[in-house]
């Protein structure tokens, strides 16, 4: 008898099992077909972590085409350079650095001017298809922790390198914590300083003076005064106390503990001539010098906090 | 005239055509989290971790008030308790560096010839996705005495401290 329900045919159930197999097979063995976060994107994962790494422990390398000369000082060089990180480096004839994560300001200066194809090339930032290159896109950004992610400046220059990271496309993004050098400082003892610091110009960057361990009951500060002209609070110099992480504005009253910093305007110091800076607290013995204390001799690096940013697409 | 239920050639080619679409639809909508991008995540919660320790062990004098050796041994002995007691210059510094981030830090020693763990930073349990990340401090009495801490070294001794912080995001 026959049979003119709708049941399956078995010509159906064939056809649809083939294609079954085929779409499983298919979407088993071309993985970039249907997933996101496939095999060929995951690379940029690992080209992120390795730029970042890069930048931020090596400190570079350059060898001149004779290959007389080498070095990590490669932001002086910078015709010749075969590799480019950003950490400081004081030898700079040996490989080896004893300070990664510690960014060098010189190093950094130099980075924001690199064309954008020795960018590429010398991080890697590219992907070799069959011998022929195709540039990733990227942002490095170098910003400050404790000013909510605002990039630093640095000789006019906000640190920030490659462009707007895309918002439909997938990034590989890696952070590291840094120290980035932002200018100078002089760290001094109460004990050792005098009344009158000398400084030497010309200065392109704010002249900072920490001074530690002030002793006395209730000292406070006065003012200073620089070759004899009393300088204004908030527009000349600004003076914070700093408990640990924590900076606050000082109107006056000091507390032992407490670490006071002086931040003079480079401005003040814009000619090659001696500059004689006298401070003065109350409550406060200072030794009256001579001999005085060398802003220039005692200064070191004045680093901040920040995070190095690599994006890559 | 056949009469049996047969998929026609057009009909089975639209069916393929919808399945192909529905499946299409669902994997390009939906982000897949691949082992590989949770690892990602991992790599960059270990690498933040790490880079704050090291950083904080380094950092010069001009920018810090203690770095790490010196908040170690000006610890007082005491193990914190949730949550009032904890490392309090150890913990300024690390909120600082990693805002965003919960953590945990237990110092490592030996003590009379035993390993000894306290807890000096207890900041609630770990989740599922915590890392470890280590670093190792020398102290001498000089900087204990310095930073009124709570060891008893010899003045010859040098006492190794392992700093093991537990981070994780929440």
């Amino acid at each position: 008898m026959m049979d003119e329900k709708g049941q399956i045919a078995v010509d159906f159930l064939l056809g649809i099992s083939l294609f079954l197999i085929a779409l499983t097979f298919t979407v088993q063995f071309i993985p970039g077909m249907f997933m996101s976060g496939s095999a060929g994107e995951s690379s940029l994962d690992y080209t992120a972590y390795r730029t970042a790494t890069i930048l931020a422990e090596d400190t570079g390398w350059w060898v001149n085409n004779t290959g007389s000369g080498s070095g990590t000082d490669w932001e002086a060089h910078t015709s010749d350079i075969k590799r480019i990180g950003l950490a400081v480096d004081d030898e700079p004839r040996s490989k080896l650095t004893n300070s990664p994560n510690i960014l060098s300001k010189t190093k950094i200066e130099q980075f924001m001017l690199i064309d954008e194809d020795g960018i590429i090339e010398k991080l890697g930032l590219y992907n070799n298809v069959d011998g022929t290159l195709f540039a990733y896109g990227y942002n490095i950004s170098i910003v400050s922790i404790e000013n909510n992610g605002i990039p630093f400046v640095i000789n006019g220059n906000a640190t920030v390198r490659g462009s707007t990271a895309p918002d439909d496309q997938e990034i590989a993004k890696i952070t590291r914590v840094v120290l980035v050098e932002t200018g100078h400082a002089a760290v001094l003892n109460a004990n050792e300083l005098t009344d009158t610091i000398n400084i030497k110009g010309p200065y392109e960057e704010n002249v900072t003076i920490q001074i530690r361990n002030l002793n006395g009951t209730n000292p406070s500060f006065l003012n200073a005064t620089l070759e004899n002209v009393t300088l204004t609070q908030h527009s000349d110099f600004t003076i914070t106390r700093k408990t640990g992480w924590t900076s606050s504005e000082v109107n006056g009253s000091i507390h032992i503990n407490d670490i006071i910093c002086l931040d003079f305007d480079h401005g003040l110091f814009n000619s090659s001539n001696t500059y004689r800076l006298d401070l003065s607290f109350s409550n406060v013995t200072l030794d009256p010098g001579p001999p005085f204390v060398s802003y220039n001799k005692r200064s070191t690096p004045l680093y901040e906090p920040a995070y190095m940013i690599v994006e890559v697409w | 005239m056949d009469n049996k239920a047969q998929l026609h050639t057009l009909e089975g080619l639209a069916a393929a055509v919808l399945m192909t679409l529905t499946v299409l639809a669902i994997t390009q909508s939906t982000m897949i989290v691949t082992p590989q991008n949770s690892l990602a995540v991992n790599v960059q919660l270990e690498q933040m971790s790490s880079d704050a320790l090291g950083v904080l062990d380094m950092a010069p004098i001009s920018l810090v008030q203690y770095n790490l050796t010196e908040c170690v041994a000006g610890w007082n002995k005491t193990e914190a308790t949730y949550p009032t007691i904890k490392h309090e210059k150890l913990d300024d510094a690390l909120w600082h560096l990693l805002p965003g981030l919960l953590y945990n830090v237990d110092f490592a020693y030996i003590e009379n010839g035993n390993l000894t763990v306290e807890k000096v930073i207890i900041n609630g349990a770990p989740g599922d996705n915590s890392v470890v990340s280590r670093r190792y401090v020398t102290l001498t009495n000089q900087t204990v005495h310095m930073m009124d801490g709570g060891w008893s070294l010899q003045d010859d001794e040098l006492k190794v401290v392992e700093v093991r912080m537990t981070a994780w995001k929440v």
